[in-house]
């Protein structure tokens, strides 16, 4: 972009140089060109003023062109780096680029952007420095799927603008500030552990560990061993002293999902700890004092339980200082669009694929859907679509069978993990109904783990047990 | 967020000699309004008195966590926080905390303070 080669019209010897002025008025093929690409980009002049700013780098901030062109670039960008790692300032000073470097935004409308930029010196037709210039891109979903990966997930990844989805984003920093024990009620698949997960990022504790534990994943003698750990020879194979979760939540958030799958004997147990701050290994004596945050959550609702008789009193008030209410997803259909396209992108840069969306009679179909399993069920219905469309449009053909047909057959039982699971594999049996080794291969499991998961959920004919 | 919409409310503090008193932060990129709250190492803090500046002070942020200076702001009293870019989850964190947050400005910080406290000044009388 600095200085562009060329040739002349009549030219007919060596190229010379001919120098493209991106911020002139008048409008050049490279104007064209750069007024529909996807990067943003935009000049500077050396008083850091804005002299031209493409339409991508409008969408990226959401600043118009005809508000940035004269203001000085820092007001505009609103980078993180402006102040003291600003990356213009490098290339203006030693007059070499600075490329692929990662800042995050501030857009005109408060939202948040990782981006990955680059900066050159600008030169006009005598090779003189004229100012310099700055390509970018926004990297937010690239981001979002490395905090997926690693599990940090941030206020940043709930998705949607239901109010009821606001007023919780909105309580967040204060409930996260507060320090105090959170309840978080809602159905399967609603999101409880992203909202955990976003509270203990808002908090102080953000910088110590956050520890989930899925409470009916695991018997009581082992949820018991697991959270408060056991000192050798407390029993047979105890070979070594082993911290629980508690002790690893230490300073920081422990998780306690599905919390009214425990039985009444372990709430007796975690209550003495919450009361008191300290525990005792099994097979110790010494009891040690932890500092943690607890965040609970279940999927059934904690008051209803009391009166069955499933949860204890004292432990649901030590637990419901502040009560999260997540709604299902039928309740707040608004947010399907959005949460459609928000995974549509990410398994496009997880698939590397280019599905562009959804036709209008899918809309259509999933607006109407009740979703039993909420944002993952729509999580995996996409997923599921990204295996069976091969163009740029998920049509009804590509949704699993047993959805537009009205079948779900995942036991309501089941632990989250494992509807998550068998629901997953139902889709699969159902895109593949005469081929497990395609099911297998698709899933990434062998066939016999295949059969072994298939029995466990109860998808065997007895027939059909081969 | 027009000025006049901010100062001179009757919800303003009040001292003991029922004197209208505000206290305004405006986070510092040089002697500019920082253009991206949580990045600057200094803010800017404004102490009016019916409508007058009777104290100002430029004090360390002491931390680079957007989170961490939402804290301090909301823990040291402050009434108004004037800024350039601020991430939506910190600007309600603050509206809850009964901070005013007057976002998306630019320029020089005390300038456009001493403006605003003008603008509210005539919008009072």
């Amino acid at each position: 972009m600095e200085t562009k080669k060329g040739h002349t019209a009549n030219s007919s010897s060596a190229p010379i140089s001919v120098f493209c002025d991106i911020t002139s008025a008048v409008r050049s093929p490279c104007c064209t060109i750069l007024e529909n690409i996807s990067d943003g980009v935009f000049t500077i002049d050396s008083e850091k003023r804005i002299t031209s700013f493409n339409r991508a780098a409008e969408i990226i901030t959401g600043f118009n062109q005809s508000e940035t062109i004269g203001q000085y670039c820092f007001d505009v960008f609103r980078a993180d780096i402006c102040e003291k790692n600003c990356a213009l300032d490098l290339t203006l000073s030693s007059q070499k680029p600075q490329i692929n470097l990662l800042a995050r935004i501030i857009s005109k409308n408060g939202d948040p952007k990782p981006i990955r930029l680059s900066t050159s010196i600008l030169r006009n037709e005598k090779s003189n420095a004229i100012g310099a210039v700055e390509t970018f891109r926004d990297v937010s979903e690239l981001e979002a799927l490395r905090r997926r990966a690693d599990r940090r997930f941030t206020s940043e990844d709930i998705v949607g603008q239901h109010p009821k989805m606001n007023e919780i984003i909105s309580f967040l920093p204060d409930i996260a500030e507060s320090g105090s024990a959170v309840l978080i009620e809602g159905p399967t698949g609603s999101g409880k552990e992203l909202i955990a997960r976003a509270i203990h990022q808002l908090s102080l504790r953000k910088n110590k560990p956050f520890i989930a534990v899925n409470c009916a994943a695991l018997p009581d003698s082992l949820l018991e061993s697991e959270l408060f750990g056991y000192v050798r020879g407390a029993f047979t194979g105890a070979t070594q002293n082993k911290p629980g979760r508690f002790q690893l939540a230490h300073k920081g958030t422990l998780f306690l999902d599905e919390i009214s799958n425990t039985s009444l004997n372990f709430q007796a147990d975690l209550l003495r700890v919450l009361e008191e701050g300290r525990i005792t290994p099994l097979g110790g004596t010494q009891a040690v004092g932890v500092d943690v945050r607890i965040v609970a959550a279940s999927n059934a609702e904690m008051g209803r339980l009391i009166q069955e008789g499933k949860i204890r009193q004292d432990l649901y008030y030590r637990l419901n200082v502040v009560k999260i209410n997540l709604p299902a997803l039928r309740e707040r259909k608004q947010d399907i669009p959005l949460l459609m396209d928000h995974f549509i992108r990410q398994f496009n840069l997880r698939k590397e694929r280019d599905i562009q969306g959804v036709s209008a009679e899918v809309l259509a179909f999933l607006m109407d859907h009740p979703f039993p399993g909420n944002v993952r069920e729509l999580e995996n219905i996409i997923e599921f679509a990204f295996i069976a469309c091969k163009g740029p449009v998920i049509d009804l053909a590509h949704l699993p069978r047993e959805l537009v047909e009205g079948r779900s057959t995942v036991p309501d039982y089941l632990p989250e993990d494992d509807r998550m699971e068998a629901e997953k594999i139902l889709m699969m049996l159902a895109r593949y109904p005469n081929n497990r080794s395609d099911v297998a291969r698709v899933l990434g499991i062998s066939r016999t783990t295949l059969w072994r998961k298939m029995k466990k959920y109860g998808f065997l004919d007895t027939g059909n047990e081969t | 967020m027009r000025m006049s919409a901010v100062l001179g409310k009757p919800d303003m503090k009040r001292d003991s000699r029922n004197e209208i008193t505000m206290k305004i932060a405006v986070p510092l990129f040089g002697d500019r309004v920082s253009p991206h709250f949580g990045a600057s190492s200094q803010i800017l803090m404004i102490e009016t008195r019916d409508g007058k500046i009777f104290h100002k002070a430029r004090i360390d942020t002491g931390a680079q966590d957007p989170g961490e200076i939402t804290r301090r702001l909301v823990s040291s009293g402050v009434d108004q926080l004037v800024c350039g870019g601020i991430h939506r989850v910190y600007r309600q964190w603050l509206t809850r905390s009964g901070v005013r947050v007057l976002d998306n400005q630019k320029g020089p910080a005390e300038a456009l303070v001493i403006k605003m406290i003008e603008s509210g000044s005539k919008k009072r009388r």
